[in-house]
Protein backbone atom coordinates (compact mmCIF):
# COMPACT_ATOMS: atom_id res chain seq x y z
CA UNK A 1 0.00 0.00 0.00
CA UNK A 2 1.29 3.50 -0.81
CA UNK A 3 0.12 7.03 -0.27
CA UNK A 4 -0.71 9.04 1.94
CA UNK A 5 -0.63 6.70 4.87
CA UNK A 6 3.50 5.78 4.37
CA UNK A 7 4.36 9.09 4.06
CA UNK A 8 7.23 9.59 7.05
CA UNK A 9 6.56 12.48 8.57
CA UNK A 10 2.85 12.34 10.35
CA UNK A 11 2.59 16.19 10.55
CA UNK A 12 2.01 16.32 6.96
CA UNK A 13 -1.24 16.28 4.87
CA UNK A 14 -1.97 15.10 1.78
CA UNK A 15 -4.29 16.36 -0.62
CA UNK A 16 -8.18 15.67 -0.66
CA UNK A 17 -10.53 16.85 -2.93
CA UNK A 18 -14.21 17.48 -2.54
CA UNK A 19 -16.08 15.41 -5.34
CA UNK A 20 -19.28 16.03 -3.66
CA UNK A 21 -21.77 17.84 -0.84
CA UNK A 22 -24.94 16.84 0.71
CA UNK A 23 -26.68 18.94 2.82
CA UNK A 24 -27.61 17.00 5.61
CA UNK A 25 -29.16 19.16 8.32
CA UNK A 26 -29.88 22.94 7.84
CA UNK A 27 -30.03 26.09 9.66
CA UNK A 28 -27.87 26.84 13.05
CA UNK A 29 -26.91 23.31 13.46
CA UNK A 30 -26.11 22.72 9.89
CA UNK A 31 -24.52 19.26 9.11
CA UNK A 32 -22.89 18.73 5.98
CA UNK A 33 -21.51 15.21 4.19
CA UNK A 34 -18.63 15.68 2.11
CA UNK A 35 -17.25 13.23 -0.16
CA UNK A 36 -13.42 13.39 -0.64
CA UNK A 37 -11.46 11.47 -2.95
CA UNK A 38 -7.47 11.45 -1.92
CA UNK A 39 -5.60 12.92 -4.93
CA UNK A 40 -2.41 11.36 -4.48
CA UNK A 41 -2.36 7.82 -3.74
CA UNK A 42 -4.52 4.68 -4.82
CA UNK A 43 -5.47 3.64 -1.43
CA UNK A 44 -6.68 4.72 1.92
CA UNK A 45 -6.74 1.67 3.76
CA UNK A 46 -8.89 1.91 7.20
CA UNK A 47 -11.49 -0.07 9.09
CA UNK A 48 -14.77 1.90 10.44
CA UNK A 49 -14.31 3.64 13.59
CA UNK A 50 -11.22 5.58 12.45
CA UNK A 51 -10.76 9.08 11.67
CA UNK A 52 -8.93 11.36 10.04
CA UNK A 53 -7.36 15.22 10.74
CA UNK A 54 -9.41 17.26 8.11
CA UNK A 55 -6.94 20.60 7.40
CA UNK A 56 -8.73 24.12 6.26
CA UNK A 57 -5.38 25.88 5.89
CA UNK A 58 -5.54 29.14 7.31
CA UNK A 59 -8.67 27.89 10.16
CA UNK A 60 -6.53 24.58 11.46
CA UNK A 61 -7.59 20.90 11.34
CA UNK A 62 -9.79 18.98 13.30
CA UNK A 63 -10.54 15.48 13.53
CA UNK A 64 -13.86 13.56 12.24
CA UNK A 65 -14.54 10.32 12.13
CA UNK A 66 -14.79 8.88 8.93
CA UNK A 67 -18.54 8.54 8.13
CA UNK A 68 -18.76 5.74 5.70
CA UNK A 69 -17.96 2.01 5.68
CA UNK A 70 -14.47 0.98 3.79
CA UNK A 71 -16.16 -1.10 1.94
CA UNK A 72 -17.86 2.06 -0.40
CA UNK A 73 -15.88 4.19 -2.59
CA UNK A 74 -14.08 7.18 -1.13
CA UNK A 75 -13.95 9.00 2.12
CA UNK A 76 -17.14 10.71 3.77
CA UNK A 77 -17.06 13.13 6.86
CA UNK A 78 -20.12 14.47 8.17
CA UNK A 79 -19.56 17.88 9.79
CA UNK A 80 -21.65 19.69 12.11
CA UNK A 81 -20.76 23.81 11.63
CA UNK A 82 -19.84 24.77 15.04
CA UNK A 83 -16.18 26.17 15.03
CA UNK A 84 -13.17 27.70 13.11
CA UNK A 85 -12.67 25.06 10.93
CA UNK A 86 -16.18 23.63 10.64
CA UNK A 87 -17.36 26.97 9.47
CA UNK A 88 -14.51 27.47 6.92
CA UNK A 89 -15.62 23.50 5.87
CA UNK A 90 -19.07 24.91 5.33
CA UNK A 91 -18.14 27.51 3.02
CA UNK A 92 -16.20 24.75 0.23
CA UNK A 93 -16.86 23.77 -2.64
CA UNK A 94 -17.11 20.65 -4.62
CA UNK A 95 -13.84 20.66 -6.19
CA UNK A 96 -11.80 22.05 -3.94
CA UNK A 97 -9.06 20.65 -1.74
CA UNK A 98 -8.55 19.93 1.81
CA UNK A 99 -5.54 18.24 3.73
CA UNK A 100 -5.91 14.58 5.32
CA UNK A 101 -4.05 12.97 7.95
CA UNK A 102 -4.78 9.70 9.00
CA UNK A 103 -6.57 7.43 9.13
CA UNK A 104 -5.89 7.20 13.10
CA UNK A 105 -7.17 6.01 15.84
CA UNK A 106 -8.09 2.05 17.26
CA UNK A 107 -11.07 1.24 14.96
CA UNK A 108 -14.28 -0.87 16.04
CA UNK A 109 -13.50 -4.68 15.54
CA UNK A 110 -15.88 -4.98 13.85
CA UNK A 111 -13.55 -8.96 12.31
CA UNK A 112 -14.40 -10.20 15.89
CA UNK A 113 -17.78 -9.28 16.04
CA UNK A 114 -18.44 -11.69 12.75
CA UNK A 115 -21.48 -13.93 14.06
CA UNK A 116 -23.04 -11.82 16.07
CA UNK A 117 -26.10 -9.28 16.66
CA UNK A 118 -24.73 -5.77 16.39
CA UNK A 119 -26.99 -2.72 17.59
CA UNK A 120 -26.14 0.75 17.21
CA UNK A 121 -27.49 3.28 19.76
CA UNK A 122 -27.41 7.23 18.38
CA UNK A 123 -27.81 10.62 19.17
CA UNK A 124 -27.55 13.42 16.46
CA UNK A 125 -24.00 13.38 14.69
CA UNK A 126 -22.67 10.92 16.72
CA UNK A 127 -24.78 8.93 14.14
CA UNK A 128 -21.47 9.19 12.35
CA UNK A 129 -19.02 6.44 13.32
CA UNK A 130 -22.21 4.28 13.73
CA UNK A 131 -22.34 4.55 9.94
CA UNK A 132 -19.49 3.53 9.32
CA UNK A 133 -20.08 0.02 10.94
CA UNK A 134 -23.80 -0.30 10.18
CA UNK A 135 -22.61 0.06 6.70
CA UNK A 136 -19.73 -2.28 6.80
CA UNK A 137 -22.30 -4.91 8.28
CA UNK A 138 -24.87 -4.62 5.48
CA UNK A 139 -21.81 -4.95 3.15
CA UNK A 140 -20.71 -7.98 5.12
CA UNK A 141 -24.25 -8.83 6.26
CA UNK A 142 -23.97 -13.11 5.54
CA UNK A 143 -20.93 -12.64 8.40
CA UNK A 144 -23.32 -10.87 11.13
CA UNK A 145 -26.01 -11.86 12.57
CA UNK A 146 -29.28 -9.31 13.46
CA UNK A 147 -28.44 -5.77 12.28
CA UNK A 148 -30.37 -3.29 14.77
CA UNK A 149 -30.09 0.45 14.29
CA UNK A 150 -31.83 2.80 17.12
CA UNK A 151 -31.51 6.71 16.08
CA UNK A 152 -32.87 9.96 17.14
CA UNK A 153 -32.16 13.61 17.17
CA UNK A 154 -34.20 16.35 18.57
CA UNK A 155 -36.51 17.15 15.55
CA UNK A 156 -37.10 15.71 12.09
CA UNK A 157 -34.70 18.27 10.91
CA UNK A 158 -32.06 17.30 12.87
CA UNK A 159 -31.50 13.59 11.78
CA UNK A 160 -28.67 12.78 9.72
CA UNK A 161 -28.73 10.29 6.62
CA UNK A 162 -32.37 10.38 6.87
CA UNK A 163 -32.85 9.58 3.58
CA UNK A 164 -30.39 6.27 3.73
CA UNK A 165 -32.25 5.44 6.48
CA UNK A 166 -35.74 5.60 5.52
CA UNK A 167 -34.71 3.83 2.27
CA UNK A 168 -32.93 0.93 4.91
CA UNK A 169 -36.48 0.76 6.38
CA UNK A 170 -38.25 -0.03 3.38
CA UNK A 171 -35.50 -2.54 2.23
CA UNK A 172 -36.66 -4.36 5.64
CA UNK A 173 -33.54 -3.58 7.67
CA UNK A 174 -34.36 -2.96 11.92
CA UNK A 175 -34.00 0.90 11.75
CA UNK A 176 -35.75 2.45 14.98
CA UNK A 177 -35.61 6.47 14.21
CA UNK A 178 -37.14 8.47 16.90
CA UNK A 179 -37.36 12.42 17.76
CA UNK A 180 -37.59 14.31 20.89
CA UNK A 181 -40.52 16.56 20.48
CA UNK A 182 -43.93 15.16 18.55
CA UNK A 183 -44.54 16.73 15.23
CA UNK A 184 -46.98 16.61 12.60
CA UNK A 185 -46.65 13.84 9.87
CA UNK A 186 -43.75 11.97 11.90
CA UNK A 187 -44.59 8.26 11.80
CA UNK A 188 -41.68 6.88 14.20
CA UNK A 189 -41.19 7.21 17.86
CA UNK A 190 -41.43 10.35 19.80
CA UNK A 191 -39.24 10.42 22.88
CA UNK A 192 -35.29 10.26 23.57
CA UNK A 193 -33.11 7.78 22.20
CA UNK A 194 -33.00 5.56 25.53
CA UNK A 195 -36.59 5.55 25.72
CA UNK A 196 -36.94 3.81 22.34
CA UNK A 197 -34.08 1.58 23.30
CA UNK A 198 -36.18 0.48 26.41
CA UNK A 199 -39.38 0.49 24.39
CA UNK A 200 -37.66 -1.80 22.01
CA UNK A 201 -36.02 -3.90 24.41
CA UNK A 202 -32.91 -5.60 22.60
CA UNK A 203 -31.62 -8.77 23.40
CA UNK A 204 -28.17 -8.98 24.88
CA UNK A 205 -27.53 -12.35 23.83
CA UNK A 206 -24.75 -12.84 21.18
CA UNK A 207 -24.90 -9.05 20.62
CA UNK A 208 -22.70 -6.26 20.56
CA UNK A 209 -23.70 -2.83 21.47
CA UNK A 210 -22.36 0.54 20.19
CA UNK A 211 -23.17 3.73 21.59
CA UNK A 212 -22.14 7.02 20.14
CA UNK A 213 -24.12 10.53 20.52
CA UNK A 214 -24.27 13.23 23.55
CA UNK A 215 -22.93 12.40 26.76
CA UNK A 216 -25.96 12.77 28.26
CA UNK A 217 -27.67 10.14 25.70
CA UNK A 218 -24.42 7.81 26.20
CA UNK A 219 -24.97 7.48 29.81
CA UNK A 220 -28.31 6.81 30.12
CA UNK A 221 -28.32 4.53 26.94
CA UNK A 222 -25.99 2.79 28.77
CA UNK A 223 -28.09 2.52 31.92
CA UNK A 224 -31.06 1.09 29.83
CA UNK A 225 -28.63 -1.38 28.03
CA UNK A 226 -27.13 -2.80 31.33
CA UNK A 227 -31.07 -3.12 33.04
CA UNK A 228 -31.42 -4.83 29.94
CA UNK A 229 -29.39 -7.60 30.51
CA UNK A 230 -26.27 -5.99 28.47
CA UNK A 231 -22.33 -6.27 30.33
CA UNK A 232 -19.90 -3.51 30.11
CA UNK A 233 -18.01 -5.79 27.68
CA UNK A 234 -20.65 -5.63 25.07
CA UNK A 235 -20.92 -2.40 25.00
CA UNK A 236 -18.49 -0.31 22.88
CA UNK A 237 -18.41 3.54 22.60
CA UNK A 238 -16.32 6.18 20.81
CA UNK A 239 -15.18 9.25 22.72
CA UNK A 240 -14.28 12.65 21.17
CA UNK A 241 -12.06 15.21 22.97
CA UNK A 242 -10.48 18.35 22.12
CA UNK A 243 -7.49 17.37 19.46
CA UNK A 244 -4.81 18.42 17.84
CA UNK A 245 -1.75 16.06 16.89
CA UNK A 246 -4.01 13.05 15.94
CA UNK A 247 -1.11 10.77 16.36
CA UNK A 248 -0.39 10.50 20.34
CA UNK A 249 2.02 13.42 21.12
CA UNK A 250 0.78 16.31 21.96
CA UNK A 251 -0.90 15.22 24.96
CA UNK A 252 -4.21 17.46 24.55
CA UNK A 253 -6.91 14.18 23.83
CA UNK A 254 -5.93 12.47 27.04
CA UNK A 255 -7.88 11.18 29.41
CA UNK A 256 -6.09 9.64 32.51
CA UNK A 257 -3.19 7.79 30.46
CA UNK A 258 -5.22 7.17 27.27
CA UNK A 259 -5.28 8.98 23.96
CA UNK A 260 -8.14 9.37 22.31
CA UNK A 261 -6.94 9.98 19.21
CA UNK A 262 -4.24 6.61 19.44
CA UNK A 263 -5.78 4.84 22.21
CA UNK A 264 -9.34 5.14 20.79
CA UNK A 265 -11.75 6.89 19.91
CA UNK A 266 -13.05 3.36 20.05
CA UNK A 267 -13.29 2.34 23.44
CA UNK A 268 -15.12 -1.08 25.34
CA UNK A 269 -17.30 -0.24 28.11
CA UNK A 270 -15.42 -1.98 30.36
CA UNK A 271 -12.21 0.10 29.90
CA UNK A 272 -13.79 3.15 30.86
CA UNK A 273 -15.17 2.20 34.01
CA UNK A 274 -12.52 2.57 35.84
CA UNK A 275 -11.34 5.98 35.09
CA UNK A 276 -10.91 8.57 37.60
CA UNK A 277 -12.29 11.13 35.81
CA UNK A 278 -15.75 11.12 34.05
CA UNK A 279 -15.63 10.68 29.70
CA UNK B 1 36.62 8.63 34.11
CA UNK B 2 39.18 11.13 32.96
CA UNK B 3 40.82 14.15 34.28
CA UNK B 4 41.62 17.64 33.12
CA UNK B 5 43.58 20.60 34.50
CA UNK B 6 42.18 23.89 33.38
CA UNK B 7 39.18 25.01 31.92
CA UNK B 8 37.58 22.25 30.32
CA UNK B 9 34.71 23.47 29.37
CA UNK B 10 36.12 26.58 27.35
CA UNK B 11 38.44 23.26 25.96
CA UNK B 12 35.55 21.08 25.06
CA UNK B 13 33.28 24.02 23.42
CA UNK B 14 36.32 25.23 21.06
CA UNK B 15 36.71 21.51 20.00
CA UNK B 16 32.94 21.49 19.20
CA UNK B 17 32.28 24.68 17.52
CA UNK B 18 35.55 23.26 15.28
CA UNK B 19 33.46 20.17 14.29
CA UNK B 20 30.80 22.60 13.27
CA UNK B 21 28.53 22.75 16.14
CA UNK B 22 26.99 25.77 17.82
CA UNK B 23 27.51 25.44 21.59
CA UNK B 24 25.03 26.72 24.23
CA UNK B 25 25.97 27.42 27.92
CA UNK B 26 23.63 28.10 30.81
CA UNK B 27 23.28 32.07 31.58
CA UNK B 28 20.55 32.32 34.75
CA UNK B 29 17.33 32.14 32.11
CA UNK B 30 18.32 29.89 29.68
CA UNK B 31 21.15 28.41 27.35
CA UNK B 32 22.84 30.78 25.64
CA UNK B 33 25.65 30.69 22.33
CA UNK B 34 28.67 30.17 24.19
CA UNK B 35 30.07 32.97 21.93
CA UNK B 36 27.96 35.53 24.37
CA UNK B 37 28.42 33.92 27.23
CA UNK B 38 30.33 36.06 30.06
CA UNK B 39 30.46 33.09 32.80
CA UNK B 40 29.25 29.97 33.08
CA UNK B 41 27.02 30.23 36.34
CA UNK B 42 25.89 27.16 38.09
CA UNK B 43 23.04 26.31 39.13
CA UNK B 44 19.46 26.09 37.49
CA UNK B 45 18.57 27.92 34.43
CA UNK B 46 15.20 29.52 34.48
CA UNK B 47 13.97 27.64 31.44
CA UNK B 48 14.83 23.97 31.12
CA UNK B 49 16.52 22.93 27.97
CA UNK B 50 13.82 21.32 26.37
CA UNK B 51 13.19 24.44 24.16
CA UNK B 52 16.44 23.25 21.96
CA UNK B 53 14.46 19.67 21.82
CA UNK B 54 10.52 20.68 21.37
CA UNK B 55 11.04 24.74 20.97
CA UNK B 56 8.21 26.61 21.98
CA UNK B 57 6.82 27.58 18.66
CA UNK B 58 8.27 25.68 15.81
CA UNK B 59 6.97 25.94 12.16
CA UNK B 60 5.95 22.39 10.91
CA UNK B 61 5.05 23.30 7.21
CA UNK B 62 3.71 26.40 5.12
CA UNK B 63 0.67 26.76 3.03
CA UNK B 64 -0.27 28.64 -0.01
CA UNK B 65 -1.77 27.23 -3.08
CA UNK B 66 -0.89 23.78 -1.39
CA UNK B 67 1.81 22.55 1.21
CA UNK B 68 5.69 23.08 1.54
CA UNK B 69 7.02 20.94 3.59
CA UNK B 70 9.51 22.80 6.22
CA UNK B 71 13.30 21.29 6.29
CA UNK B 72 13.85 19.53 9.92
CA UNK B 73 16.33 21.79 11.93
CA UNK B 74 19.28 19.01 11.28
CA UNK B 75 21.77 21.94 12.95
CA UNK B 76 24.39 20.08 14.90
CA UNK B 77 23.99 21.75 18.56
CA UNK B 78 25.78 20.74 22.09
CA UNK B 79 24.83 21.87 25.56
CA UNK B 80 27.00 22.13 27.76
CA UNK B 81 26.75 22.73 31.36
CA UNK B 82 23.54 20.95 31.56
CA UNK B 83 21.70 20.27 34.88
CA UNK B 84 21.26 16.13 35.87
CA UNK B 85 17.82 16.25 36.40
CA UNK B 86 16.89 18.35 32.99
CA UNK B 87 19.22 15.67 31.10
CA UNK B 88 16.97 12.36 32.78
CA UNK B 89 13.99 15.02 31.63
CA UNK B 90 15.01 14.68 28.42
CA UNK B 91 14.97 10.41 28.57
CA UNK B 92 11.17 11.03 29.84
CA UNK B 93 10.49 13.40 26.37
CA UNK B 94 12.21 10.57 24.37
CA UNK B 95 9.44 8.09 25.49
CA UNK B 96 6.62 10.64 24.82
CA UNK B 97 8.20 11.52 20.93
CA UNK B 98 10.19 8.65 19.97
CA UNK B 99 7.85 5.66 21.09
CA UNK B 100 4.74 4.94 18.72
CA UNK B 101 4.56 6.95 15.81
CA UNK B 102 8.30 8.94 15.70
CA UNK B 103 7.64 12.80 16.08
CA UNK B 104 10.52 13.40 13.27
CA UNK B 105 10.89 16.96 14.31
CA UNK B 106 11.82 16.21 17.68
CA UNK B 107 13.74 12.83 16.37
CA UNK B 108 16.44 14.64 13.97
CA UNK B 109 17.18 17.64 16.99
CA UNK B 110 17.61 14.94 19.61
CA UNK B 111 20.04 13.51 17.02
CA UNK B 112 22.01 16.11 16.60
CA UNK B 113 22.00 17.75 20.24
CA UNK B 114 24.87 16.44 22.51
CA UNK B 115 24.38 16.57 26.31
CA UNK B 116 27.10 17.50 28.79
CA UNK B 117 25.65 18.07 31.65
CA UNK B 118 27.82 18.78 34.73
CA UNK B 119 27.25 18.25 38.39
CA UNK B 120 24.85 20.89 39.97
CA UNK B 121 24.51 22.84 43.00
CA UNK B 122 21.06 22.18 44.09
CA UNK B 123 18.87 25.04 45.86
CA UNK B 124 16.29 25.17 48.26
CA UNK B 125 13.88 24.31 45.81
CA UNK B 126 15.27 21.18 44.36
CA UNK B 127 13.83 17.25 45.36
CA UNK B 128 15.54 15.58 42.59
CA UNK B 129 16.78 12.73 45.56
CA UNK B 130 12.89 11.67 45.77
CA UNK B 131 13.28 10.17 42.37
CA UNK B 132 16.37 8.61 42.92
CA UNK B 133 18.35 11.46 41.46
CA UNK B 134 21.33 13.21 42.53
CA UNK B 135 23.94 16.36 41.21
CA UNK B 136 25.52 13.25 39.75
CA UNK B 137 23.13 11.73 37.96
CA UNK B 138 23.94 10.88 34.57
CA UNK B 139 20.85 9.55 33.05
CA UNK B 140 20.16 11.62 29.62
CA UNK B 141 23.99 13.30 29.45
CA UNK B 142 26.17 12.15 26.82
CA UNK B 143 29.17 13.60 28.75
CA UNK B 144 29.04 14.14 32.64
CA UNK B 145 31.41 16.60 34.22
CA UNK B 146 32.29 16.71 37.44
CA UNK B 147 34.18 19.90 38.38
CA UNK B 148 36.35 20.24 41.78
CA UNK B 149 38.80 22.79 42.12
CA UNK B 150 40.76 23.39 38.89
CA UNK B 151 40.36 19.98 38.22
CA UNK B 152 37.30 18.80 35.99
CA UNK B 153 37.03 14.60 36.10
CA UNK B 154 34.86 13.62 32.66
CA UNK B 155 32.55 10.56 32.48
CA UNK B 156 31.83 9.84 29.06
CA UNK B 157 28.22 8.15 29.37
CA UNK B 158 27.44 7.72 25.56
CA UNK B 159 29.18 6.16 22.38
CA UNK B 160 28.66 9.32 21.15
CA UNK B 161 30.50 11.08 24.12
CA UNK B 162 33.15 8.88 24.03
CA UNK B 163 33.76 9.36 20.55
CA UNK B 164 33.88 13.82 20.81
CA UNK B 165 36.59 13.05 24.29
CA UNK B 166 38.97 10.94 22.00
CA UNK B 167 39.37 13.87 19.36
CA UNK B 168 40.30 16.43 22.64
CA UNK B 169 44.02 16.80 23.75
CA UNK B 170 45.48 16.63 27.36
CA UNK B 171 42.47 14.20 29.48
CA UNK B 172 44.36 12.14 31.40
CA UNK B 173 42.88 8.84 32.72
CA UNK B 174 42.04 8.37 36.38
CA UNK B 175 40.84 5.75 38.60
CA UNK B 176 40.18 8.30 41.49
CA UNK B 177 37.60 6.85 44.07
CA UNK B 178 34.28 8.73 42.58
CA UNK B 179 33.42 8.94 46.34
CA UNK B 180 35.77 10.90 46.67
CA UNK B 181 34.61 13.78 44.34
CA UNK B 182 31.01 12.82 45.07
CA UNK B 183 29.49 15.64 47.51
CA UNK B 184 26.03 14.52 49.38
CA UNK B 185 23.33 17.45 49.56
CA UNK B 186 20.62 17.61 52.27
CA UNK B 187 17.35 17.96 50.10
CA UNK B 188 14.75 20.19 52.31
CA UNK B 189 12.27 19.18 50.22
CA UNK B 190 11.09 15.68 48.95
CA UNK B 191 8.21 13.87 47.80
CA UNK B 192 7.10 9.98 48.21
CA UNK B 193 7.20 9.05 44.82
CA UNK B 194 4.99 5.71 45.50
CA UNK B 195 2.15 7.70 45.81
CA UNK B 196 -0.11 6.61 42.95
CA UNK B 197 -2.54 4.76 45.26
CA UNK B 198 -3.32 7.83 47.28
CA UNK B 199 -3.41 9.65 44.13
CA UNK B 200 -6.50 7.20 42.97
CA UNK B 201 -8.32 7.64 46.62
CA UNK B 202 -7.98 11.33 46.65
CA UNK B 203 -9.25 11.84 43.22
CA UNK B 204 -13.17 13.87 44.22
CA UNK B 205 -11.40 15.30 47.66
CA UNK B 206 -12.41 18.53 48.62
CA UNK B 207 -8.66 19.80 49.08
CA UNK B 208 -7.92 20.25 44.90
CA UNK B 209 -10.74 23.16 45.64
CA UNK B 210 -9.02 24.57 48.07
CA UNK B 211 -5.61 24.20 47.18
CA UNK B 212 -6.31 25.83 43.83
CA UNK B 213 -7.56 28.94 45.01
CA UNK B 214 -4.60 30.64 44.67
CA UNK B 215 -3.55 29.50 40.92
CA UNK B 216 -4.18 31.85 37.90
CA UNK B 217 -4.11 29.29 35.68
CA UNK B 218 -0.87 31.24 34.01
CA UNK B 219 0.54 27.82 32.91
CA UNK B 220 4.18 28.69 34.13
CA UNK B 221 4.59 25.56 35.99
CA UNK B 222 3.99 23.49 32.84
CA UNK B 223 5.82 25.64 30.47
CA UNK B 224 8.83 25.59 33.29
CA UNK B 225 8.58 21.89 33.60
CA UNK B 226 11.30 20.20 31.78
CA UNK B 227 9.08 16.99 31.21
CA UNK B 228 5.73 18.58 30.53
CA UNK B 229 5.70 17.90 26.21
CA UNK B 230 2.09 19.30 25.82
CA UNK B 231 1.75 20.90 22.56
CA UNK B 232 -1.12 22.81 20.58
CA UNK B 233 -1.24 23.56 16.26
CA UNK B 234 -1.71 26.82 15.24
CA UNK B 235 -2.50 28.11 11.42
CA UNK B 236 -1.04 31.30 10.98
CA UNK B 237 -2.45 33.36 8.00
CA UNK B 238 -5.39 33.24 6.04
CA UNK B 239 -4.98 32.76 2.28
CA UNK B 240 -1.20 31.44 2.78
CA UNK B 241 0.57 31.23 6.15
CA UNK B 242 2.20 28.41 8.23
CA UNK B 243 1.31 26.10 10.66
CA UNK B 244 3.41 25.87 13.90
CA UNK B 245 3.12 24.09 17.05
CA UNK B 246 3.40 25.76 20.37
CA UNK B 247 3.40 24.89 23.81
CA UNK B 248 0.62 24.67 25.46
CA UNK B 249 -0.77 24.01 29.10
CA UNK B 250 -3.13 21.60 30.66
CA UNK B 251 -3.81 24.46 33.12
CA UNK B 252 -5.42 26.67 30.20
CA UNK B 253 -9.08 26.51 29.80
CA UNK B 254 -9.00 26.21 26.09
CA UNK B 255 -6.71 22.62 26.43
CA UNK B 256 -9.62 21.05 26.66
CA UNK B 257 -12.94 23.47 25.43
CA UNK B 258 -14.93 21.48 23.00
CA UNK B 259 -16.37 23.05 20.00
CA UNK B 260 -19.36 22.30 21.53
CA UNK B 261 -18.41 24.17 24.51
CA UNK B 262 -18.66 21.00 26.47
CA UNK B 263 -15.11 21.22 28.51
CA UNK B 264 -13.88 18.09 30.23
CA UNK B 265 -11.75 19.91 32.44
CA UNK B 266 -14.10 23.09 33.27
CA UNK B 267 -12.84 24.52 36.38
CA UNK B 268 -9.46 25.65 37.90
CA UNK B 269 -9.37 23.06 40.14
CA UNK B 270 -9.66 20.22 37.93
CA UNK B 271 -7.16 21.28 35.61
CA UNK B 272 -4.24 22.03 38.57
CA UNK B 273 -5.20 18.06 39.92
CA UNK B 274 -4.81 17.06 36.47
CA UNK B 275 -0.76 18.30 36.54
CA UNK B 276 -0.82 16.34 39.88
CA UNK B 277 -2.37 13.00 38.38
CA UNK B 278 -0.63 13.29 34.87
CA UNK B 279 2.81 13.21 36.12
CA UNK B 280 2.54 10.94 39.58
CA UNK B 281 -0.44 8.65 38.35
CA UNK B 282 -1.14 8.95 34.39
CA UNK B 283 2.72 8.95 33.10
CA UNK B 284 3.34 5.65 35.31
CA UNK B 285 0.47 3.80 34.21
CA UNK B 286 1.11 4.79 30.48
CA UNK B 287 5.12 4.80 30.67
CA UNK B 288 6.20 3.41 33.57
CA UNK B 289 7.17 6.62 34.99
CA UNK B 290 6.72 9.61 37.10
CA UNK B 291 7.21 12.74 35.01
CA UNK B 292 8.67 14.62 37.39
CA UNK B 293 12.09 14.58 38.08
CA UNK B 294 12.45 17.61 41.61
CA UNK B 295 13.81 20.43 39.48
CA UNK B 296 11.62 22.42 41.44
CA UNK B 297 10.77 25.37 38.96
CA UNK B 298 7.46 25.05 39.23
CA UNK B 299 7.65 25.67 43.03
CA UNK B 300 10.41 28.61 42.91
CA UNK B 301 8.17 30.67 40.04
CA UNK B 302 4.85 30.32 41.25
CA UNK B 303 2.86 33.25 41.67
CA UNK B 304 0.44 31.54 43.66
CA UNK B 305 3.28 30.20 45.70
CA UNK B 306 1.81 26.60 44.90
CA UNK B 307 4.50 24.01 46.04
CA UNK B 308 4.31 20.19 44.27
CA UNK B 309 5.97 18.58 47.58
CA UNK B 310 3.31 20.44 50.21
CA UNK B 311 0.15 18.98 47.80
CA UNK B 312 1.75 15.48 47.21
CA UNK B 313 2.37 15.72 51.16
CA UNK B 314 -1.48 16.63 51.60
CA UNK B 315 -2.61 13.66 49.64
CA UNK B 316 -0.45 11.18 51.62
CA UNK B 317 -2.62 12.32 54.70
Amino acid sequence: MISAQSIQNPYLPFKAEIIDIKQEVKGARAIKTFKVKVVDGERFDYQPGQGCLVSVFGRGESWFTIANSPTRPDLEFSVLKTGKVTTKLHELNVGDVVGLRGPHGRPFPVDDWRGMNILTVGGGIGQTPLRSVYQYIIDNYNDYGDLTIVYGARTSRDLVYKDELIDLINQGYSVHLSIDIPEESWEYFVGYVPDNLRRLKPNPENTVAIICGPPIMISISLKVLKDLGFKEEQVYTTLERRMKCGIGKCGRCRIESKYVCRDGPVFRYDELSGLLEKT
Amino acid sequence: MFVYEGEFIKTLAEKLISEDYRVYVPDSRSFIEYEKAKDIPKGKTRKSIKEFLLPQNEVLIRYGKWIEEVPLDREKRALIGVNPCDAKAVTLLDKIYLEGLMDPYYQTRRENTLIVSRNCEPNNYCFCESFGLTPFSTEGSDIFLIEKGERTYIIPVTSRGEKILSSIDGLMNTDVDESSIIVQHNFSRKVNPDIQDELRKKFDDEMWKRISLNCISCGTCTFLCPTCFCFDMLDEGEKEGFRYRAWDSCQFPLYTLESSSHNPRREKWQRLRNRFYDKFLYTVESKGEIFCVGCGRCIEFCPGGIDITEILAEVEK
